[in-house]
């Protein structure tokens, strides 16, 4: 059956029926005419903006001074402190693979913010807003996929491997993210089941459409038409050429063994295939840095994990020529205490944490901000979660105080009217 | 329902609740002394992160009054300065909450919450909240409370009681919203005064007489069920369309309304007696643990977030994928022992029955006339017998190497054989997964699909196309 029988679906889902019928579209519409390039007046004229994000999500809560912002004293990082390839950044020697590609990335050791609790630092991390009961906000990985589009060969545009991430908000649940419990593996159900081949579905799809078509004239209720597109672009993703990306077993045996045996390393090596294959934003998750017990053992452990992955992420993007075009974020829900617990832990402490930054036209090379000599507090540059997004955002082209309107007819941006923070932004 | 038990589970009691949200026998805490548990104070301290978000939850759900927009500053356009919620918002937090054990126990943190003379400490202690701790309890229609121990419990009866005009409405609108597909007001928890209602005078009669039946819900429900535009069919009068197919009134027909994810797995069991064809090929145990598996994955994948704008709710990638190729929806319509497909045919004379029976079964009405002339054809015109086996041995040559992402496939227990040009398995990558989780059943299943002449495989194909259909996936 053609697709004509389906008239075409008309999603409102970004600007509310109430925006429409106040007539308070002439602000949106003129912030759509202007190239997102320009908007922010960042980015120098003539520089192309970076086309995707990889997020490397540390859920939990890493402790920034047994990472990258090591600290010495009795209740400092017991890890040996290593120089880098940034004569002005040390780090600690589980993360040691990264000393090697430090002149390429940014260390941001001043973040800053005030939710002490994961589900809600979680939130404002990925949203750029602390939870409101008016509204579900967007999280950013939502907002760059509708900002920059679905990619041409039929993948999804945002996709969160290890973790749910979160959701679209009101920009609607077709934003969300394409989750996948692990890396490197196509998607659950992206094949025929079995007992079924390619003519199999093929006489079976009709059937359906069929039926639906019938039922689109019956109720002529739109959210019919909406389902039988998302019906079609999960068919377009199930016979994609680019449904390979997802599978990292087309890789040479030498690119996975660097990117280590764990599923972390398999997810970001997945990522590289995914954005190559033009997704937008893809977050990996590595679990386990809520790290009230033992911070040197797990911080020693996740760090072996982290450190090679992450370098080689590095590097592949870089040997790919892709690692201009994308912006590798890494971050968690929040830094811990300096001091050390009484089971060798160290607890939540959301006003100091650090956040690196890579690729996609940041500055590299630069340590930015400083903590105390403890790690207690910023002492200078202290960086809000809004300015991160908004240089994030900039660097993507989109422009950070872009309004869109909140089912309650509330307009918000996309990073709470963050600022930019130009010094991280390559000339 | 509000009312979720007897006694203090009404939302008065969920708002002025005090008590333990544990018993000591959850978790192995310390001997406690004479406690009262109440799992309705986990309502309180959910806030107790940001008690500020309290007072504007409990309007936004209870009241339908979106009172945060005036945390931060004033509006022009709303009726209420920040004083007025900062009022509000400090009558709602004179509690106070005390951990019972050291840490959490069973992954349990046990409090206790109390009536408190002053606000809650945390509010007390925070500079940005200075205003609220300051403010003297006053409700939204500018009724003082008393300050001091009895305030919450007078917060609480305010807002439920029939002086307050926004409870009864609010509630009715919910109601309507939630049966009907749209309530009132757009959104539902939106009743502001700058938000136009449909009908108002409607609401106002149903809010007035819901309140008149001192709060009777099951009175309510009846109301509505009993309704014109409940019974309304979901098909729509030509005549009222907009050119461009938009209806632009409400409720002249029934609004379609995905079904939540334990709706649609109940619907699809009951549809395919799925479990007892996994009973059937497996032990009771591997049943139980597929079942669960699938409930949690359904409850990940199809959750319907009742915020979220519902007129507008297509449904995901991922709901696509699974309802289309996974185990559940394919092993579901296969005509396998115990399987609804096998007793139907089994129990039908004709063709027709067969049809009709599949039609009842899965959505609850027999086909059109038009819908047996096309479906009858298709499964007398079947020429093709599908042999499983082979199919997974000529995807399993054609595919190296291996992922583990779909499905069925890994599971097969064929004989595909040894293929040529296939890559040894990578540790983790590639190990053999199936959707339903370890152990489970449906790898058994797919090893019993054997070969189905052209006419089975062809009401397995009806079968799918009834089960993945919109009208099967709507409540409608």
């Amino acid at each position: 059956m053609s697709d004509s029988q389906f008239p075409p679906f008309r999603r409102n889902a970004n600007v509310s029926r109430r925006a429409l019928l106040q007539g308070s579209l002439g602000a949106l519409a003129a912030s759509f005419l202007l190239p997102r390039a320009a908007q922010a007046g960042v980015v120098a004229a003539g520089k192309k903006p970076a086309k995707a994000v990889i997020l490397l999500w540390m859920n939990g809560g890493p402790s920034h001074i047994d990472t990258w912002d090591p600290k010495s004293g009795p209740d400092g990082t017991a890890h040996k402190r290593i120089k880098t390839k940034n004569k002005n950044l040390e780090i600690v020697e589980p993360l040691s693979e990264i000393a090697d590609v430090a002149d390429r990335i940014t260390v941001v050791r001043s973040l800053t913010h005030k939710e002490g609790n994961h589900q809600r630092a979680q939130y404002l991390m990925h949203t750029g807003y602390s939870p409101n009961p008016t509204v579900t906000h967007p999280s950013f990985g939502g907002w760059v996929g509708t900002e920059l589009g679905d990619p041409k060969g039929g993948l999804p545009a945002f996709v969160s491997i290890g973790g749910p991430s979160f959701s679209a908000g009101f920009l609607g649940v077709e934003h969300g993210p394409f989750v996948l419990p692990r890396g490197g593996d196509l998607p659950r159900n992206s094949g025929y089941a079995a007992g079924v081949d390619g003519e199999r579905f093929d006489a079976r799809k009709k059937l359906l459409d069929g039926l639906d078509s019938e039922f689109l004239a019956k109720t002529g209720d739109r959210k019919v038409a909406g389902r039988h597109e998302v019906t079609e672009k999960a068919l377009r993703l199930m016979r994609s050429p680019d449904l390979a990306a997802f599978n990292i077993a087309a890789e040479s045996e030498t690119t996975r063994a660097a990117f280590g045996d764990t599923d972390f390393g398999r997810g970001c090596l997945g990522a590289v295939r995914l954005v190559e294959h033009g997704v937008k934003f893809v977050e990996v998750v590595l679990d386990g840095w809520d790290t009230h017990l033992d911070v040197n053992g797990r911080t020693a452990k996740l760090g072996r994990t982290l450190a090679p992955a992450y370098a080689a992420l590095i590097k592949e993007l870089a040997s790919r020529k892709l690692l201009d075009d994308t912006l590798v974020l890494w971050m968690g829900d929040f830094g811990r205490t300096p001091k050390r617990n009484g089971n060798d832990g160290r607890d939540h402490h959301p006003k100091a944490a650090s956040v690196v930054l890579a690729g996609g036209g940041i500055k590299p090379g630069l340590v930015y901000g400083a903590t105390d000599e403890r790690g207690d507090n910023v002492v200078k540059d202290p960086v809000t979660l809004p300015n991160l997004l908004a240089t994030c955002a900039t660097l993507l082209g989109i422009d950070p105080d872009e309004k869109r309107i909140t089912p309650i007819g509330r307009p918000i941006s996309v990073t709470d009217s963050g600022k930019p923070i130009a010094a991280l932004i390559a000339p | 329902m509000l009312r979720i038990g007897p006694g203090t589970r009404s939302p008065t009691g969920l708002l002025a609740a005090t008590g333990q949200n544990a018993a000591k026998d959850d978790v192995d805490g310390p001997p406690e002394k004479e406690a009262t548990i109440d799992p309705a104070v986990n309502w309180t301290l959910k806030y107790l992160e940001a008690p500020q978000d309290y007072a504007g939850s409990a309007s936004r759900v209870f009241l339908g009054v979106q009172i945060q927009c005036a945390q931060c500053h004033d509006h022009k356009t709303e009726a209420w300065k920040q004083k007025d919620f900062q009022s509000f918002a400090s009558a709602a937090l004179h509690f106070k909450n005390e951990q019972i054990d050291k840490g959490m126990v069973k992954g349990l943190r046990r409090v206790d919450v109390q009536d408190a003379q002053r606000v809650i400490p945390r509010v007390q202690k925070d500079p940005e909240l200075a205003g609220v701790a300051k403010a003297p309890p006053v409700v939204l229609d500018g009724t003082k409370l008393p300050n001091g121990l009895e305030t919450r419990k007078a917060f609480a009866g305010w807002m439920t009681s029939k002086q307050n005009a926004w409870f009864a409405k609010a509630f009715v609108n919910r109601m309507w919203g939630h049966f009907l597909g749209r309530g009132f007001s757009d959104p539902v928890d939106d009743l502001r005064p700058s938000n136009p209602l449909a009908v108002p005078a409607v609401l106002e009669l149903l809010a007035n007489d819901f309140a008149a039946s001192n709060f009777d819900v099951r009175h309510l429900l009846r109301t509505i069920a009993l309704s014109e535009a409940y019974a309304a069919s979901a098909s729509k009068d030509p005549k009222i369309l907009r050119d461009d197919g938009e209806d632009v009134r409400l409720w002249t027909h029934f609004r379609l309304t995905p079904l939540g994810p334990e709706e649609l797995l109940n619907a699809l069991f009951l549809a395919t007696g799925f479990d007892q064809t996994m009973e059937k090929a497996a032990r009771a145990q591997a049943v139980d643990r597929a079942r669960a598996d699938l409930q949690k994955s359904f409850g990940f994948l199809f959750d319907v977030d009742e915020e979220f704008d519902a007129e507008d709710y297509s449904g995901t990638v991922t709901q696509a994928l699974t309802l289309m190729n996974g185990g559940l929806v394919n092993y579901g319509a296969a005509r396998l022992p115990g399987s609804a497909l096998d007793e139907i045919l089994k129990s039908s004379k004709t063709d027709s029955d067969t049809l009709r029976a599949l039609f009842l079964r899965s959505l609850g009405r027999p086909p059109t006339a038009a819908e047996s002339t096309r479906f009858l054809a298709y499964v007398a015109g079947a020429t093709r017998s599908i042999d499983a086996n082979a199919i997974e041995a000529a995807r399993t040559a054609e595919e190296p190497p291996k992922p583990d992402g779909n499905a069925a496939t890994g599971n097969a227990k064929g004989k595909p054989g040894k293929e040529k040009g296939q890559k040894p398995k990578e540790k983790g990558a590639g190990k053999k997964k199936n959707p339903l989780g370890a152990g489970d059943p449906a790898g058994r299943l797919a090893g019993r699909l054997g070969v189905a002449d052209p006419k089975r495989a062809a009401w397995e194909d009806v079968f799918w196309s009834l089960l993945t259909s919109s009208e099967f996936f709507f409540n409608h």
